[in-house]
């Protein structure tokens, strides 16, 4: 009988991938439906689960801690490194091939840098002269090259790069028998050159799955230069909206570590606060720059930029067609996750109407339609359905928004907002190429007038980049949610934003005048760059701005002269957009001009702003900060408070001070 | 820093031993002292792990000359036989000298993942296999240490 019903092979690898717990919640929920009632299948994957605690236990017997000799090795490697120069890479080995192992802790910290991004330039150094007269301590960096290089027989020539590389090779000779029968291993080593070349060339490379935040790393830290006006006066951006990288922030400060360089983006820590811009009366927005000293620069000016989208009470907003697309895979389970996503939307409930209607669709083993199209009014039944979900099974993502889409179809308003609000911890996998093609999915339906909200819940596998990007091209914003507090201002403070768009791909370009401005850096926004020619091109997409959001850009301004007179026009800025449902965009244009005040004196929302970007920029490391520090972002934010309405930025300081205690 | 000292030890062990190991860390991380934080930030582990398999595999090429009885598990090739010849030392701890009767690129896919921690990708990253190669070679690597201590454990008790 169980030969018959047996479906999962023993040789099949997922029952290790399964036991050992590498699948995502997607993969893992369809796994268990594919060995439901397949008992061989289950004990195999116990017997592979307790031969890995095994193999683990066993494995940890080993020492698992450095003595005082290699800890004090290693604090003189740092103390170097300040003051490490970069020698020529051919005279580290030479003085490596006299000086041998008791020196070793001297040379390698320049040697060892040169080896390892100087895999690419291996081949370079085959040419170095110097290469010749170190034939003799060529083999064991000839072991290094072939395991690195994929060469069978790599050629006699050793690198210094490589060399520096095997600070124990002594005997030379033994080394040459040594990597001659090593031959067969080069094929299967060579990878590692791939990976040290990725390295090198800043490639992106997933982040360990229990990084201190949650998400997959980000891309590498770059940050916008300076650019000369005399280069190139214009500055071309996709606004953003997203808040979720202040969420994500927030969370790993409070778990008691900073967050990875890569996790800040600098524009969606302060897009997360609310600025008391003017609201426009009639325009789909408004917009507000200021100018005052750069409080990490004096000699530099900070330009403000603020964009105020139309505010819509929620009382007048267009009736609504949501549909809420819930995540219910196992690893929602928790009051963090699912128990959130049902309170917050709970929040949003409550605030719908006789006009509004509300789906609910639920994603695990297979897609399910929890609650049909229900008016907004009707909220015993939409709460009710709410209440009854519960996590657990399989997942197939895929079908679940495919069918997400096609109720938000089905139930179409036209005039009204139109919107899928995907709630996730982000494990929002379909296979191998699913992520492109879900970002495929959501821009095509965001043609079609369906717009994508993302809620980010959980942490620890949260695909923070992936989320984003499903936002971004989907025509909604992403939002990381980590508490209810979070969930109400989401989805009640700024439910209207969250829930009607007003303008989508808006666009800004800011042409600096040259005779007043030397050069200038855009602070943040760094994957919302747009080619110059794109501002003007309706096909390409950008952010979409929400009823009363709030879209802040900070510009870093070298001026010309030192002290200009006040009333010094800076820029030009223009702005395009398009109406939610338009084609073609329009384009509205503003003068920027320097008023000349000092950083004090400031608007409130510029100082608060500065602060939150000060923040940002020092968690992610940047080099233009010169000495600013956790604390001059805390001290400015003390003093520009202005209303706080919701008290996040009173929460901000205690953030910044609890930062700065984690210190760096 | 500190996060992944243990997990290198580990590691490094299982190819160089422990004494050697605390030399091939320390080079590790002296090395990461050196490196442009740009580089290994967002990838620190399969970056750590990388350098610290680099310098562990030098190690004991040396190790293994000292050592000739031991040559043949340095010249232990991919997908080769089982070696055996570290199993003496290793004779009290079954399962380890199991692992031990596994080729090198398995024995070495076993140990980032149960010394060092590494998930799936991470190990795909250190050892320039794919994703699923690794679970490939994981499961299988399972197995035969399953069937090894099994085999010793009956051979024990007959």
């Amino acid at each position: 009988m169980s030969a018959e019903t047996k479906r999962v092979d023993a040789d099949d690898p997922r029952l290790t991938t399964y036991a050992l717990g590498e699948m995502t919640a997607e993969e893992r929920a369809a796994f268990e439906v594919e060995i439901e009632g397949d008992e061989d299948a289950k004990r195999e994957i116990a017997a592979i689960a307790g031969a890995a605690d095994v193999l683990r236990s066993e494995l940890r017997k080993a020492p698992d801690a450095l003595g005082d000799a290699q800890k004090s090795a290693i604090a003189a490697a740092i103390e170097k490194r300040a003051s490490a120069k970069v020698v020529p890479i051919a005279d580290a080995a030479k003085k490596r091939a006299t000086r041998m192992r008791t020196l070793w802790i001297a040379i390698p910290a320049v040697a060892a840098a040169a080896a390892l991004f100087a895999v690419g330039p291996m081949k370079m150094s085959d040419r170095s002269p110097a290469s010749e007269e170190r034939v003799n301590v060529a083999p064991a960096s000839k072991a290094e090259e072939g395991l690195m290089a994929a060469r069978p027989s790599p050629p006699p020539a050793a690198t210094a790069a490589a060399s520096a590389q095997s600070p124990m090779a002594k005997d030379v000779s033994a080394e040459t028998k040594s990597v001659d029968r090593l031959g067969g291993r080069h094929k299967a080593k060579a990878p590692s050159k791939q990976l040290l070349r990725t390295l090198d060339q800043d490639g992106e490379l997933p982040v360990r799955p229990g990084s201190p935040v949650p998400g997959d790393a980000p891309a590498e830290v770059i940050e916008n230069p300076f650019v000369e006006t005399s280069v190139d006066p214009k500055s071309t951006f996709s606004i953003d909206v997203d808040t979720a990288s202040y969420a994500v922030v927030r969370r790993s400060i409070e778990g008691g570590s900073l967050p990875p360089a890569g996790a800040v983006r600098v524009e969606e820590m302060i897009n997360y606060f609310p600025y008391a811009d003017p609201a426009p009366a009639d325009e789909a927005f408004g917009v507000t720059t200021a100018v005052a000293a750069a409080p990490w620069a004096k000699d530099h000016r900070l330009l403000r930029i603020g964009v105020k989208g139309r505010d819509v009470p929620m009382k007048s907003r267009p009736p609504s067609n949501l549909v809420f697309l819930l995540d219910v895979s196992g690893s929602m389970t928790g009051p963090d996750r699912l128990g959130l996503v049902k309170e917050g939307l709970k929040l949003l409930v409550r605030q719908l109407d006789e006009r509004d209607r509300v789906s609910i669709v639920v994603y695990a083993g297979a897609a399910g339609l929890v609650l049909p199209p229900t008016p907004g009014n009707d909220k015993p039944r939409i709460l009710d359905a709410l209440d009854r979900i519960e996590a657990g099974g399989s997942t197939n993502g895929g079908q679940g928004i495919q069918l997400a889409y096609a109720q938000a179809a089905a139930s179409f308003v036209q005039g009204g907002s139109n919107r899928v609000l995907l709630a996730t911890d982000g494990d929002f996998n379909v296979g191998v190429s699913g992520k492109d093609e879900l970002v495929r999915l959501a821009q095509e339906k965001a043609k079609t007038g369906v717009f994508l909200t993302v809620l980010g819940f959980g942490q620890g596998n949260l695909k923070d980049g992936t989320l984003e990007q499903l936002a971004d091209k989907g025509n909604g914003h992403y939002a990381y949610i980590d508490s209810l507090a979070e969930a109400k201002k989401v989805l009640v403070e700024q439910a209207a934003g969250t829930l009607m768009t007003i303008a989508k791909d808006v666009k800004i370009q800011i042409a600096f005048e040259p005779s007043a401005v030397s050069s200038f850096r855009l602070i943040g926004y760094e994957n919302r760059v747009l080619a110059h020619q794109d501002f003007t091109d309706d096909k390409k997409d950008a952010g979409e701005i929400g009823a009363g959001h709030t879209v802040t850009a900070l510009y870093e301004v070298v001026p010309r002269a030192k002290g200009a007179p006040a009333g010094t026009k800076l820029a030009n800025l223009a702005l395009r957009f398009k109406m939610p449902d338009g084609a073609t965009s329009r384009q509205v244009d503003f003068p920027v001009v320097d008023g000349g005040g000092d950083f004090a004196s400031a608007p409130v929302d510029l100082r608060f702003g500065a602060a939150v970007a000060g923040f940002g920029m020092k968690l992610r490391r940047s080099k233009h900060l010169g000495d600013f520090g956790f604390a001059d972002a805390a001290r400015i934010a003390e003093g520009a408070l202005g209303d706080d309405v919701g008290g996040h930025r009173r929460g901000f300081i205690t953030l910044v001070q609890k930062a700065g205690a984690l210190g760096r | 820093m500190a996060a992944h000292e243990a997990g290198l030890l580990r590691f490094a062990t299982t190819i160089v031993g422990a004494t050697a190991a605390l030399d091939v860390v320390q080079d590790t991380f002296v090395e990461l002292c050196t490196a442009d934080r740009s580089r290994v930030e967002g990838h620190l582990a399969p970056w750590l792990f990388t350098v610290c398999r680099n310098r562990a595999i030098s190690a004991r090429r040396k190790t293994a000359r000292l050592r000739p009885q031991e040559e043949a598990d340095v010249d232990a090739m991919p997908g080769s036989e089982p070696t055996r010849s570290l199993e003496d030392k290793n004779e009290a701890r079954t399962v380890v000298a199991a692992l031990e009767g596994l080729g090198e690129r398995d024995r070495e896919v076993v140990s980032l993942r149960f010394a060092g921690d590494l998930s799936y990708k991470e190990i795909a990253e250190v050892t320039g296999l794919t994703v699923s190669h690794v679970g490939v070679i994981l499961h299988h690597a399972i197995r035969s240490v399953r069937a090894e201590v099994a085999r010793r454990e009956a051979g024990r008790t007959a």
